[in-house]
């Protein structure tokens, strides 16, 4: 009996028995075995492939935790065996992966600035933790305390919801001051070669000098690399620009991703001011003050258009600000405002009442023209 | 470093080696994303539900079988996964809604060769393939692209190897009789056109003559 294509290809050698066959069946069976040989494989992208490891790792690293202490007490040999292998497995990773992790961690939690209330810290080991006003993080002590059994790399993240701030001391003894709608994210332990964290928002530095161990805060657009020094960096997604600001010391700036520019360093009581839009980096000798004033809680203007006072005070407030009518906004203000003043106050200065009518709702003011 | 063979790295795993965890995942994740991407494509679904695999597989080590198929294994464990998912994130619920398999073929870019009609022979067949029922599809990828056996096949598809070989069966007729029906059809269409028109056809046609 003829032998037909399907016979052969249902069969359980059937590249092997296609050799036997009649030129037609041999034909067709073999371009329909090519074409399914041939097909495309479809592979996660490098960024994804690690990624979704480190996803996998980060939540069977937290359903291990519990059962650990128990399995230690029973099968204590085997643990330190298990463990052995597993810290040898780590630190093999840790160098390779430390800033794809730092990313990683920066960018899965950006959506608690807008979603919390309180500032809180989101600690290595998952915990999340709410921090009262006007108390300070400190996370000092972890460095010495925590001998070297950490098997991975973890990392805190700590998030301001607009209307808070908070000062934060990292491991390494060097200072934070965080704005309003800002997170921070850097390691629990920082590694001995250097230190990098992971800014969105706006940050008041205090670096531990370390010649040694360079700092390096990371930004959307740009990294900041330190040796000691005191600066600040604004880098708000919804700005239209991200400035550093220098103190004291000496940084280098370089861009990143898209934005794409000489490595920079810059000299004490200088601003380096990037627009995004340009991705252009200006540097200004202007008096660095009014960019820092917010420690203070002092906002100073120097012919600051209104539109950006309106924004930052929104940040401060966590107020939206609603100006019905478009004239004003390019109107420029130089002075101080007093951000412990309640917020009507300092719109009332910004907009005259014999003009302006201000209409208070809960998180919202609208300002319309008279 | 020590090469294993798969199943010593599962083995291995299941006695609570790490890093034989991170080679089984190295070893699986691409192929069992081809596979699932076929299946649903929705990428965030896809990278879900290999999370929630292999998550689970830590979870449950201890119980697992360490004499699988671990090929197999994944791969009906990622299917099913898929599967539910796409259950909770459409509403609808219809079986046949949430049964979908592309073999992806008319996207790709292919070295043409120099023979035309060879060329437009393959580019029929591939759309015949594409227009195959799912499950025909689905068969025919874990067998010819992923290289399995009947038996592999059938337990990721959940089926007996018997009906696999039907699945391979028909949809090797069925690709067949289309393909003979097309030159039929081809032929029948030309041998009716008054001959001048002839050079004037597009090379579909022509090629399909011989």
């Amino acid at each position: 009996m003829e032998r037909k294509v399907e016979d052969i290809l249902s069969g359980d050698s059937p590249s092997e028995d296609l050799d036997k066959e009649a030129a037609d069946v041999r034909k067709l069976g073999n371009r329909i075995l090519n074409i399914l040989q041939s097909t495309r494989s479809h592979k996660l992208s490098s960024d994804a492939y690690i990624a979704l490891w480190m996803r996998i790792e980060e939540t069977t690293r937290k359903s291990v935790r519990r059962t650990r202490q128990i399995r230690m007490l029973r099968y204590s040999a085997v643990a330190c065996v298990v463990l052995t292998l597993s810290i040898f497995f780590w630190n093999k990773q840790v160098h390779e992966m430390s800033y794809e992790s730092l990313l990683y961690n920066a960018t899965i939690s950006q959506n608690l600035i807008t979603e919390e209330e309180e500032v809180s810290i989101r600690q290595g080991n998952g915990q999340q933790m709410l921090i009262s006003d006007g108390q300070v993080i400190d996370l000092r002590s972890n460095e010495e305390n925590e001998n070297r059994q950490k098997k991975t790399p973890t990392f805190n993240t700590v998030t301001v919801p607009y209307g808070k701030r908070i000062e934060v001391i990292l491991p390494d003894n060097s200072k934070v001051w965080l704005n309003a709608g800002s997170q921070l994210t850097f390691p629990t332990i920082f590694e001995t070669a250097e230190r990098r964290v992971y800014l969105e928002g706006e940050g008041y530095f205090d670096v531990e000098g370390e010649l040694e161990r360079p700092f390096y805060v990371h930004t959307a657009n740009m990294v900041v690399k330190v040796l000691g020094t005191t600066f600040n960096i604004s880098s708000y997604k919804d700005d239209p620009f991200a400035s550093t600001v220098l103190l004291s010391g000496e940084i280098e700036l370089q861009g990143v991703g898209e934005t794409l520019f000489e490595p920079h360093v810059l000299k004490p009581g200088t601003a380096a001011v990037l627009r995004k839009d340009s991705k252009r980096l200006s540097i200004s000798n202007e008096t660095v003050e009014d960019h820092i004033s917010w420690r203070q809680k002092q906002l100073i203007l120097k012919n600051t258009p209104l539109a950006e006072i309106t924004a930052r005070l929104e940040r401060v407030y966590n107020t939206d600000i609603k100006v019905e009518s478009a004239s004003g906004a390019n109107e420029t203000f130089s002075g101080r405002l007093d951000l412990t003043q309640p917020l009507t106050n300092l719109l009332t200065t910004l907009y005259n009442p014999l003009e302006y009518q201000l209409q208070k709702e809960e998180r919202r003011i609208i300002i319309n023209k008279r | 470093m020590t090469n294993y063979s798969h199943i010593e790295y599962w083995q291995r795993f299941i006695q609570g080696d790490q890093e034989a965890f991170r080679s089984l995942y190295d070893l699986y994740a691409n192929a069992l994303f081809s596979y699932a991407i076929r299946y649903c494509a929705d990428e965030e679904i896809v990278k879900d539900s290999i999370h929630d695999l292999f998550v689970d597989l830590h979870r449950y080590r201890s119980r697992l079988n360490p004499h699988v198929n671990v090929k197999a294994y994944l791969f009906g464990s990622l299917r099913r996964k898929v599967v539910e998912s796409k259950k909770k994130s459409i509403d609808r619920s219809i079986s046949a809604e949430n049964y979908r398999f592309r073999l992806g073929l008319e996207t790709e870019d292919y070295i043409t060769l120099s023979d035309d009609k060879e060329n437009e022979v393959l580019t029929k067949l591939r759309a015949e393939m594409e227009k195959l029922p799912y499950r025909q599809k689905e068969a025919l990828y874990l067998r010819f692209t992923c290289e399995m056996s009947y038996e592999q096949v059938a337990q990721i598809m959940d089926i007996s190897i018997a009906s696999c070989r039907t699945l391979i069966y028909r949809a090797v007729k069925d690709l067949r009789l289309r393909m003979e029906n097309n030159k039929i059809s081809q032929l029948l269409f030309i041998a009716f056109l008054p001959v001048r028109k002839i050079n004037d056809q597009p090379i579909t046609s022509r090629s399909m003559l011989i």
